[in-house]
């Protein structure tokens, strides 16, 4: 990033021969975002992050929400007033019975894979099962944490409007991207400069939407060469591990789920208390969604697959990357399960 | 108790400049030494949203200190042993005390119990308080510093949880502890110190949290000598005991006292200040707690009835119902149901005996007409 961007200006508008060249470089970062997503350069518009992508995709006037019951919250608290979409024990959207509360002139907004528990969103089935209607609907997904280990094309082959991260690809933080096809459009979030179609206005982050591309090259590349193959493999062989502990149940265990997730539940131990111990051991962790003051809160995503919040108290999420070892996933195993002796002792 | 060099202790830092000087203390003593925050309240607070600022203080003054900094979510316990006895409580009539309930409940019950299961030794906190380490046993005293003294609140504590008990800023006046932080450049160094209860927000106050909660009463004011009615509030739940403010003046231009609230009678009994004047605390029963051994019936003590209110004499007794009193050796303004009676040690003034909740305090020379009904 640093080298594509060495002795040019910071900002891309402008029409000299310099500001011209930074340009370039946030033109190519857009054409290569979009032969990743498989859309027109012109539907890919750069944003602060998932958030602001999300926020952004959100903002379609006055057409109802329907949002699945875990969506992440940058979504719920962008929805406004709207309607909740029903997920089953496993996690997965009731495509079903979506498709009975779905009216034409709808937003709906389902993530293509949940961010705690990893669980697949059926997106396909439920455009699919919306036949005649989807013509009228405007359907957003929030591909935030499924980049690395999804084709983020076939998201896009879906939905009108996807919402995505560079960070949650390896990628730098505080930059993604809401990639907008068909005729359907956003009002403008931030006004000012006219940039990004007028719809997110502002000096674009040059480096971070490079980054942005560069992560999701990267990504594609690992699915190729079977990195998030493997990568799953050594999920479940942990997976098996923590599972045969006592009192250990994996979330969404039968449900499709990324290979970078793993999620359980410990009976008798809180969360909290565990990940205390698991960091002190040089494990990161976490429980849910960390709220902005590091706590770690019940999850909404458990309680919408109708978990009772004793056991919710006692989540783990744990993810991996395609560079952990063998080694790494065993130690971890031998951490966690000692972490728990500890805390029932 | 044990060499400091060796042990563990996990410091609860609220955010605020005493517990972030509590923290810095140990770690200059060389002990090994980790932060935690708790997340008592899920609701709005004024330190925003789940007080993220003062998490993030916590979180900063640890980076400072080069220690580890956690964040526990006691949000479910908070509600069940502060939050919904504090409204229920309000419901009866009653003034009950928070912060006491949370050290009882949350800090040095939860978070102790957790700390030890985490493998700390000792827990610290950064209350003006001091736990000495006698002969016999580890006893509770006052801070050095008497105007900002806490304990009152940690009056419950009980000889386990002080055998597993730090707390260093205890020896510190409030000047010599925000010197420290500011030769240390610790963030938390000028933040005002914590005033109000910290699940309620300035602008709704203690009324608009209750009638969230609960449909409030709107009651007379009663004489009660005389039975007569004298006035009207709009919530009767929100008259304490003790209270004059609001509650004007008789026909001698005497202030009024509430010396009885009672929401399921819409009515607060109230009094010329002069009459109003109590000598004798029945506590609650089973609500004693003692910092080493219970005292036995007719054992002279000290006792104090708010977090800065005045220290009386007083006589453990049997009570003429169930449970003890405390006789006080003089008469005090009107002691609202609820509220925590510290009790120290006549011999010594700065040590904390034991504690209980008052069921309700009575006057032993007059009695008003219509306290009996």
């Amino acid at each position: 990033m640093a080298k594509a961007l060495e002795g040019l200006p910071p900002n891309p508008s402008g029409s000299h021969r310099l500001a011209r060249a930074t340009r370039s470089v946030l033109e190519d970062a857009r054409e290569r975002v979009a032969v990743e997503l498989g859309v027109a350069p012109g539907a890919v518009l750069f944003t602060s992050g998932g958030t602001e992508a999300c926020n952004l995709a959100l903002r379609m006037g006055s057409r109802p929400r329907k949002i699945s019951s875990i969506e992440h919250v940058a979504v719920r608290d962008a929805a406004g007033e709207h309607v909740e979409l029903a997920v089953g024990g496993d996690g997965v959207l009731d495509v079903a019975r979506a498709i009975e509360q779905i009216e034409d002139g709808d937003l709906v907004s389902v993530m293509a894979a949940n961010n705690e528990t990893g669980v697949l969103q059926p997106l396909r089935a439920l455009s699919d099962g919306l036949g005649a209607l989807r013509d009228g609907v405007v359907l957003h997904s929030d591909a935030v944490g499924s980049g690395w280990c999804q084709p983020l094309a076939e998201t896009a082959s879906i939905c009108q409007v996807v919402s995505i991260a560079a960070h949650k690809l390896g990628g730098p933080a505080g930059s993604g991207a809401v990639i907008v096809t068909g005729d359907v459009a956003p009002a403008p979030m931030v006004v000012g400069g006219g940039q990004e179609r007028g719809l997110r206005a502002g000096t674009q982050d040059v480096a971070g939407a490079l980054g942005l591309a560069c992560a999701l090259e990267l990504a594609s590349a690992d699915r190729r060469s079977g990195a998030i193959d493997a990568m799953g493999e050594r999920r479940d062989g942990l997976e098996k591990l923590l599972g045969d502990l006592d009192g250990v149940a994996i979330t969404a265990r039968g449900a499709p789920r990324l290979e970078s997730h793993l999620h359980l539940t410990i009976e008798g131990v809180r969360s909290d208390e565990l990940l205390f111990l698991l960091d002190e051991a040089g494990l990161c962790a976490s429980a849910g969604a960390a709220c902005a003051s590091g706590a770690s809160r019940p999850s909404r995503v458990l309680e919408a697959m109708g978990m009772g919040e004793s056991r919710a108290r006692g989540a783990l999420r744990l993810s991996l990357s395609p560079l952990t070892s063998d080694e790494e996933i065993e130690q971890a195993g031998v951490i966690i399960a000692g972490a728990i002796a500890q805390l029932r002792r | 108790m044990a060499d400091l060099s060796t042990v563990k202790v996990l410091v609860a830092m609220s955010g605020g400049v005493d517990s972030s000087v509590a923290a810095s203390l140990l770690v200059d003593q060389g002990h090994d030494v980790s932060g935690v925050t708790l997340k008592l309240w899920g609701g709005p607070s004024d330190a925003g949203c789940c007080s993220v600022q003062d998490v993030l203080d916590a979180a900063r003054v640890a980076d400072q200190l080069g220690i580890d900094h956690h964040v526990f979510d006691l949000t479910d316990a908070f509600d069940r042993h502060v939050v919904e006895p504090f409204v229920a409580a309000h419901l009866a009539g009653r003034t009950p005390n928070p912060c006491v309930e949370c050290n009882r409940h949350l800090k040095f019950d939860h978070l102790l119990a957790a700390s030890r299961r985490l493998g700390f030794d000792l827990l610290a906190t950064g209350h003006h308080a001091r736990v000495v380490h006698a002969a016999e046993g580890p006893e509770l005293h006052r801070g050095r510093d008497v105007a900002k003294d806490q304990s009152y609140v940690l009056a419950m504590l009980g000889p386990s949880q002080l055998a597993s008990l730090v707390l260093p800023v205890g020896e510190l006046s409030k000047q010599e502890v925000r010197r420290y932080a500011t030769a240390r450049h610790l963030r938390t160094s000028g933040k005002p110190d914590s005033q109000d209860l910290c699940f309620i927000q300035a602008d709704e106050g203690r009324g608009g949290f209750l009638a969230a909660r609960a449909s409030l009463t709107p009651g007379s004011l009663i004489d009660a000598e005389s039975g007569a009615t004298v006035g009207e509030v709009t919530a009767v739940e929100l008259v304490t005991v003790g209270q004059r403010r609001g509650l004007g003046v008789d026909v001698h231009g005497r202030r009024r006292v509430a010396v009885a609230v009672s929401p399921s009678e819409a009515r607060v009994l109230v009094a010329p200040q002069d009459e109003a004047l109590v000598d004798e605390v029945v506590l609650d029963e089973e609500s004693e707690t003692w910092t080493a051994a219970p005292l036995d019936d007719g054992a002279s003590v000290l006792v104090q009835l708010r977090a800065h209110g005045v220290v009386t004499r007083a006589q453990l007794a049997a009570a003429r119902g169930p449970g003890r009193s405390l006789v006080l050796e003089e008469s005090i303004a009107p002691v609202a149901p609820g509220q925590t009676a510290a009790i120290y040690s006549a011999e010594d003034p700065t040590l904390v005996l034991g504690s209980a909740v008052v069921a309700h305090a009575i006057r032993s020379k007059v009695t008003l007409a219509l306290e009996q009904t």
